[in-house]
């Protein structure tokens, strides 16, 4: 089978050879020909033709018509570094007031979601928190320290870069450090704390280890008093571990009663399992975290579950 | 070169990511999603090129149709159902719903957006495709604008053509399933 990237150069090189408008004759018919012997170089064709085509807009840029021709008029002027410091501009003034109100009272603040809520929030610094379901952070930012307490639940932390002041969360005996990173912390019970990378690495440190352990971008650590765990995530478990960010379960796989635990996290109407050997049923797809009840429709229908409700907040699912 | 029977099959690589998204639903792998895919063209081929039907109004929801039963027809194949399959119908409204906020936002940054991939491409490339397209110079005006031969231009409006294609190609629609990514696109925007 041909690869990708050489149908894509064919398909380029037929799609400037037309626009060069000198094709003879017999180029044309080589051209139909290549088109119709395989979908994929009829698809690649028409895919760039298509975004050539869209191209067309840059036609709005060109400047009066008596202004000199300018090949360079699409020259990237803007070095990448230039939106860090517009950024900073603009917090700058935020930050010098963020320093005024924690030198004057070094205050934690206070954030938490009940069941099912989400919230998100930015911190003055411009690092960003998405807390998850039933969850419960303190925050203190100082000169030397930008410091989160999760009490409860989970977080998501987007960690604007800031070398002088260590982001660090902690959560029951773990410590999770960090200067500039994107990672999720989860509070499963006092003994055990999960970490998520997804960009950069952050050190992580429990109760009684020795030194800090780095954890990296797509890597999991599962934090314990007495020892930290780090594994590799595949991209597609790292994203459905985080779709919560934006309000959705996804399962890959996963067994019925992983399922479940996961609803009942974000629900205050519980889902019950009638019979233990349907927890191993294999389940998969996305779903609306808050709404256990298309999740339990879902599951009638594909494996014919009987569904009881007993009380409003109660879903009791049976073997057909 | 829109050939009439092209037709659809043009309007769905708008959505391919959709449609991509779709699939993957169905089959996990890379490489199967790949091929259900080009199943789904030759079926939307095949539909422009059909001469007693009527005309398709909403093309994507025919094309996602279309990409469905493609996978289930696979599935069936492989006698596995998934359990997905039955909150898919939901599924496909809350894509189809994603994608035109997107698409909003897009008509709005499309300009920028194009700007900036062009700024990207390597230097020469760049020139041609500014003196092609905002300028509207033919290959061979430019050839003598930029003292290079026509083929030569024409090799490198060849290579701008396939990197810009891919770059659009990963802008918005692409990116529109993983949350990570809103940082890095907004930096594109903003930067310009």
């Amino acid at each position: 089978m041909k690869p990708k990237e050489l149908i894509d150069e064919q398909a380029s090189h037929w799609l400037a050879a037309r626009d060069a408008g000198r094709l003879t004759a017999s180029e044309e018919a080589d051209f139909n020909r290549w088109i119709e012997e395989d979908i994929r170089h009829r698809v690649a064709f028409l895919r760039q033709e298509a975004n050539w085509k869209r191209s067309d807009r840059l036609r709005e840029l060109r400047p009066a018509p008596d202004q000199p021709v300018n090949a360079e008029l699409l020259r990237d002027q803007t070095p990448r570094r230039r939106w860090p410091i517009a950024l900073a501009a603009t917090f700058v003034p935020a930050m010098l007031a963020a320093y005024f109100l924690v030198s004057t009272r070094l205050a934690w603040e206070q954030h938490k979601t009940c069941v099912g809520g989400f919230s998100r929030l930015v911190l003055e610094d411009g690092s960003v928190i998405n807390l998850n379901t039933n969850s419960e952070i303190r925050v203190r930012l100082t000169g030397n320290k930008r410091e989160v307490r999760l009490l409860r639940g989970e977080g998501r932390f987007q960690v604007a870069h800031d070398e002088q002041r260590p982001f660090v969360v902690i959560a029951a005996d773990a410590e999770v450090r960090a200067m500039g990173t994107a990672f999720s912390v989860r509070l499963r019970d006092a003994e055990r704390v999960d970490v998520l990378v997804a960009e950069g690495t952050v050190a992580v440190e429990s109760g009684d280890s020795q030194m800090p352990s780095p954890v990296k971008a797509g890597e999991a650590a599962v934090l314990h008093a007495d020892r930290v765990s780090v594994s590799r995530v595949e991209a597609q478990q790292l994203e459905r571990r985080l779709a919560w960010t934006s309000g959705r379960l996804q399962f890959r796989g996963e067994t019925l009663g992983e399922a479940v635990s996961e609803f009942n996290r974000y629900n205050n109407r519980q889902i019950k399992l009638a019979d233990a050997s349907l927890a191993l049923l294999r389940v998969g797809g996305t779903f609306n975290a808050t709404d256990p009840e298309s999740f339990a429709a879902a599951l009638t229908s594909a494996f014919r579950l009987q569904v009881d409700r007993p009380t409003p907040d109660t879903i009791i699912l049976r073997p057909p | 070169m829109s050939r009439a029977e092209d037709r659809y099959l043009v309007a769905s690589l708008e959505f391919e990511g959709i449609l991509r998204a779709c699939l993957h639903r169905y089959a996990r792998n890379v490489a199967d999603v790949d091929e259900l895919l080009q199943e789904t063209w030759t079926h939307l081929l095949a539909a422009g090129a059909a001469k007693d039907r009527e005309e398709i109004r909403s093309i994507r929801a025919f094309a996602l149709t279309v990409a469905r039963n493609v996978a289930l027809s696979w599935l069936r194949h492989k006698q596995v159902v998934p359990i997905e399959l039955v909150a898919d119908l939901e599924q496909l409204e809350l894509l189809d719903e994603c994608s035109q906020v997107e698409e909003i936002v897009n008509t709005h940054q499309e300009l920028a957006m194009l700007a900036q991939v062009v700024a990207r491409l390597p230097t020469r490339c760049r020139q041609v495709f500014t003196l092609r397209k905002v300028y509207g110079l033919s290959q061979k005006e430019i050839a003598a604008e930029l003292s290079i031969s026509e083929n030569t231009v024409e090799q490198h409006l060849a290579k701008g053509m396939r990197l810009c294609s891919a770059a659009l190609a990963e802008s918005p629609m692409a990116e529109r399933r993983s949350p990570w990514f809103d940082r890095s696109r907004r930096r594109v925007v903003q930067s310009t």
